[in-house]
């Protein structure tokens, strides 16, 4: 029940099927690779059809300024995903500000606390938590309302 | 002193260190915070503190939606030109458990250095070392705990209760805080009915101070009503009455009272009007007399003032207002600036008595959080007394986390 809702509620944001949303919401863990198209197809950066490998490519461009460019890059596609580094790539995709140390030491560590902050990731949680494809679009819904707040 | 606590903490970062093998460095979050504070009053000497925390929970794996943390804390407290001190703030064990007790349940527990506190906010918020248990249903909720204080550092301590507490303060061989031995027993109905909350609670303090000095044990049972009345404006009511039993075997004193204290808060959230807040409190706590006995917390309540002001023979209405006047700007430094104004009158309990108004505070605050990981804020009140000069008081704060 909890997943058909979810799905029905983020299909259309993505332009997506509702099959292949269910297969992101029914990952555990989510890989890296879904988890950077997951932030930067939400954005609207990158169309619905595209790759796993360009949503990483544009995340290694907007983190250009950060000490942490090729955090990414440097890791396969289908290895685990964690909170932490979904966070950060949230924060890269949706050009959400971070703290003070965040500017400093950009990466998935203040990214986190960012979104902690925020209230945007919710419940107990870590930098290296693995992810799952459930609280990957449930963090996504928080970020999409807090953009439409904006 | 140093010495003691430095080991304590040394103990508690090795159980740590211990823990992280054992469950895996992956579930682990660490952190930490920087405070300085500076406190200014007329005539006296500027007062400056820094304290460090440096703190570190792990998550233990558990069954279904159940969760656990381990909270390590330590801090290192240094008050300028007077003391420092290193001290385990928390070690905390946290469970919740939820559908182990009916489907709807929830299921707490806490074991430890923990952060002991009543829901009425009238009578401690301490740290202690001891355990909690909670069990929440939709329509109620039972809370138990425990906790003992004697094992605190006492500079890092804020129990006052008699007069034995302060002497130990000023020994520089005692190294603990104030002993007492405390037990908490609350219910509370959420939303009985139209987003109203009842609360019942109990808590019973012992002095566990040895020999024959002076020895205060307290008792307290509150009601407690809060909840919405209307949309933005929320009201905090709290009636308690307790007893008091003093001893002092050295001056052959026996003696035992009932004391009462009542609370009032409302507050007024006006989310259009520049953020606006405002806040309206008024305190009530018993005063020495032929009926009844001076009111005595276990811990201060939190009131606005710089002043000092002890919850006893009071008589206390503050009002204050906030806003954020730069709320709709570009600049996110300037989006966060808060503004508070306060005026608080300060009375003797029984205020029909001869020269029951004691005074009255008044005075600003500007916060700053221009990221949300630093944050700081400049208070300054004046206290004008009914009799005598005014006296100002200032303070400046200024904290991040890292």
């Amino acid at each position: 029940m909890w997943l058909t809702l979810i799905t029905l509620a983020v299909a259309p944001l993505f332009g997506q099927s509702a099959a292949q949303v269910d297969a992101i919401l029914a990952a555990d863990p989510l890989s890296l690779g879904d988890a950077a198209y997951l932030a930067v197809m939400s954005s609207g950066r990158i169309p619905p059809e595209a790759s796993a490998e360009q949503a990483i490519a544009l995340l290694e461009m907007l983190a250009v300024r950060a000490e942490h460019r090729d955090r990414f890059s440097d890791r396969e596609l289908d290895s685990e995903a964690t909170l932490g580094e979904f966070s950060y790539m949230l924060m890269l995709a949706h050009d959400i500000s971070g703290g003070f140390w965040y500017r400093r030491i950009p990466g998935p560590r203040y990214g986190l606390r960012e979104m902690r902050y925020r209230r945007l990731v919710q419940g107990q949680s870590w930098a290296l938590q693995p992810l799952d494809g459930e609280r990957a679009m449930r963090i996504i819904g928080r970020v999409m309302a807090l953009r439409e707040g904006q | 002193m140093m010495k003691i606590s430095v080991r304590l903490l040394f103990t508690a970062l090795l159980t740590a260190a211990m823990l992280l093998v054992a469950f895996g460095a992956h579930a682990l979050d660490a952190g930490g915070r920087l405070r300085a504070q500076g406190d200014f009053e007329q005539d006296q000497d500027p007062r400056g503190q820094f304290t460090l925390n440096a703190w570190a929970k792990l998550f233990p794996e558990l069954e279904g939606d159940a969760t656990a943390e381990l909270l390590i804390e330590g801090t290192i407290l240094y008050v300028v030109d007077d003391f420092a001190a290193a001290d385990l703030e928390y070690f905390t064990a946290r469970a919740t458990l939820p559908g182990r007790l009916g489907d709807q349940s929830v299921l707490g527990l806490r074991g430890g250095r923990y952060q002991l506190t009543d829901s009425g906010g009238l009578v401690v918020d301490h740290r202690a070392d001891g355990v909690s248990l909670s069990l929440d249903y939709p329509r109620i909720g039972l809370r138990l705990a425990g906790g003992y204080t004697g094992l605190l550092l006492k500079q890092n301590a804020s129990i006052r209760m008699s007069a034995e507490d302060l002497t130990d303060l000023l020994d520089e061989q005692t190294t603990t805080a104030s002993p007492r031995l405390i037990a908490l027993f609350e219910l509370s109905f959420p939303e009985v009915v139209l987003r109203q909350n009842v609360l019942l609670g109990g808590v019973a303090q012992f002095d566990r101070q040895s020999g024959d000095e002076d020895l205060i044990d307290t008792q307290y049972a509150y009601l407690g009503l809060n909840g919405r009345l209307f949309p933005g404006f929320y009201y905090d009511t709290v009636a308690l009455a307790g007893g008091v039993q003093y001893t002092d075997d050295a001056l052959d004193i026996d003696t035992s009272g009932i004391m009462l204290a009542a609370s009032q808060r409302f507050l007024i959230f006006m989310d259009a009007l520049a953020s606006s807040v405002i806040s309206m409190r008024a305190l009530y706590a018993s005063a020495d007399d032929d009926e009844f006995k001076a009111f005595m917390p276990i811990t201060q309540p939190d009131l606005v003032t710089l002043s000092p002001i002890v919850a006893s023979d009071l008589l206390f209405g503050s009002l204050e207002y906030s806003l954020r006047p730069f709320g709709g700007a570009d600049s996110h430094v300037l989006q966060n600036i808060g503004l508070t104004g306060y005026g608080a009158a300060v009375f003797d309990a029984d205020p029909t008595g001869d020269d029951a108004y004691r005074g009255t505070e008044a005075g600003g605050r500007i916060s700053l959080r221009p990221f949300s990981d630093i944050g700081g804020s400049i208070q300054v009140g004046a206290f004008v007394p009914d009799e005598g000069d005014t006296t100002v008081y200032g303070r400046i704060e200024f904290s991040t986390s890292f």
